[in-house]
């Protein structure tokens, strides 16, 4: 009998059989639900309680509007193309910081994280830096690099810079020595270690460093918005407040947690793909649903 | 062939091999049997080039090319496969950085030899244990290694799956006339594969016995005379030791 044969002969005997587990997860990927409709019920609850107690006069509408007026005011933004202003001037500024404070982070988390030398050298001081609150940047950043779009962009990597530096430092730290050592008998050192060993090892933490990176983001545009703009949706928030008009306000208010969903969505979406190839528990996989 | 010439390990002051000297035949399977913490892994790791010894030398004999640096191939204890690779690429994966340009092909057919065809577009997540295992022997085998180095490849799985997959390892032996070192604790194991036993005990480890095993291939457990080597061996392994 031929060694294949034989092999395969083999494999129908006992635990040498990917077993049903292998397909019931299969399955449980293409059964996951693509929307959560209970996560609507609460915020559903919350609006139509808004509306009546707003209607009813039972809030002050000098300092809070109805869901209505709100939506009144997002179709007005609309009508007159506002909205559009608004909302490219402020994804520019997310997604410059972003992109370059995660650019910045992946390449010292990686240097920092590989390198003792420069784990020494570099860590102490971007942890006493990660210490100073947000908007103590501000005048500084507005001192150094004036009020228009850098101090902007660079105040808003600074803080996407942070979450990824640190996960991938941590992660890289971490990668188990048994795939190093894989890694090294079959030949692989220096970059080529890094590109097939730490970097793909790390992608799981890369992806939980980017979403939060993502998520400071758009925290800190608010702040660099209130640095002297004229459009963006922390204008919006600023325009709103001093000219008192709380539609105008909620609605910015509105957008930015819009925004920030659907970007962290798109990135959630990403990273799911990315790392199929994981041996997650999924909550609703048939194991978890059984008992 | 290669030569272990006077290795000592120590880490700090406590030494876990000391003087250790053998030689490995070409095209036959050497086996070190010895209980735990008798330093058989840490002279493996040695031979693997992941650790330095503290004195003594590994010398190998060049090929035919003359190239003395070793083709090294490694099965370790667990898998230890590339979680995001999936099973065609984790063989390829022993081709190192440089590849090969037939590497796809030269993998399928090394899956085919370990029975494993059908399932090169699988994750490590989805296999079984002994199919993961045979998935680590196939990466350690596709680079036609001078060396095959096993650290108790067989031990976290099950008496059927270990014993199928010793038998399976036996083919690949005889098909790609391999030259094997192989570390085990499990006395039947080594009598099953081995062309000579070496038996190395204390602390530090140092050989305490040699045994050529000259049964013919394959080897029946039930024969007596397989029993008989399984006895001697289990005597040289616990000889001097309190019960």
């Amino acid at each position: 009998m031929p060694t294949s044969s034989l092999l395969r002969s083999a494999e129908q005997v006992g635990s040498s059989e990917p077993g049903p587990q292998t397909e019931a997860l299969r399955a449980s990927v293409k059964r996951r639900p693509r929307w959560n409709a209970l996560g609507v019920v609460l915020p559903a609850i919350a609006l139509i309680g808004w509306e009546v107690a707003s209607r009813l006069g039972w809030l002050d509408r000098t300092i809070t509007s109805s869901p209505t007026e709100i939506l009144a005011e997002i179709y007005h933004l609309l009508w007159t193309g506002q909205i559009w202003v608004h909302l490219w001037a402020t994804f520019v500024r997310v997604f410059s910081g972003f992109a370059l404070g995660s650019a910045v982070a992946i390449v010292l988390g990686v240097v920092t994280g590989l390198s003792q030398i420069a784990y020494r050298l570099l860590n102490p001081t971007i942890h006493a830096l990660r210490s100073v609150p947000s908007y103590a940047w501000v005048p500084l950043f507005i001192l150094w690099f004036g009020i228009f779009e850098t101090s902007k962009i660079l105040l808003i990597a600074l803080g996407a810079f942070f979450p990824l530096y640190l996960a991938l430092v941590s992660s890289i730290r971490s990668v188990d020595r048994k795939l190093v050592e894989v890694a090294l008998v079959n030949g692989f050192k220096g970059w080529n270690l890094a590109r097939k060993i730490f970097l793909p090892a790390s992608l799981p933490a890369i992806f939980v460093g980017l979403r939060q990176s993502l998520g400071l983001a758009w925290m800190f545009v608010v702040a660099a918005e209130f640095m002297g703009a004229t459009h963006g949706l922390g204008f919006l928030l600023i325009d709103g407040q001093t000219t008192g008009r709380p539609a105008t306000l909620i609605t910015s208010v509105l957008l930015f947690a819009l925004c920030g969903k659907a970007t962290d969505g798109c990135l959630a979406w990403v990273s799911e793909r990315a790392l199929h190839w994981q041996d997650a528990y999924h909550p609703n996989s048939p194991e978890a649903r059984s008992d | 062939m290669v030569t272990i010439d006077r290795i000592t390990k120590a880490y700090g002051s406590s030494s876990v091999i000391a003087d250790l000297r053998l030689s490995i035949e070409p095209q036959q399977v050497t086996v070190m049997v010895g209980t735990t913490g008798s330093g058989k892994s840490t002279l493996l790791r040695i031979l693997a080039g992941l650790e330095r010894p503290t004195s003594g030398e590994i010398r190998w004999d060049s090929d035919h090319r003359g190239i003395v640096r070793p083709n090294l191939g490694i099965v370790f204890q667990e898998p230890r496969l590339m979680p995001w690779l999936n099973v065609r690429q984790n063989v390829e994966f022993g081709f190192g950085p440089a590849g090969h340009r037939r590497s796809a092909e030269l993998a399928d057919e090394i899956l085919e030899q370990v029975g494993l065809e059908s399932f090169s577009d699988y994750y490590p997540r989805q296999l079984s244990g002994g199919m993961a295992q045979r998935v680590a022997i196939a990466r350690a085998l596709v680079r036609k290694p001078s060396l095959l180095l096993l650290d108790e490849p067989f031990s976290a799985l099950d008496a059927l799956t270990r014993s199928r997959l010793q038998d399976h390892l036996m083919e690949l032996f005889a098909r790609h006339s391999l030259t094997m070192f192989f570390v085990t604790h499990d006395i039947e194991e080594a009598v099953a594969l081995s062309d000579t036993i070496v038996v190395i005990k204390g602390r530090p480890g140092q050989i305490q016995h040699r045994f050529r095993i000259d049964l013919p291939r394959p080897r029946s457990r039930q024969d007596p005379a397989f029993m008989v080597w399984k006895e001697r061996v289990l005597a040289a392994l616990t000889n001097g030791d309190s019960p």
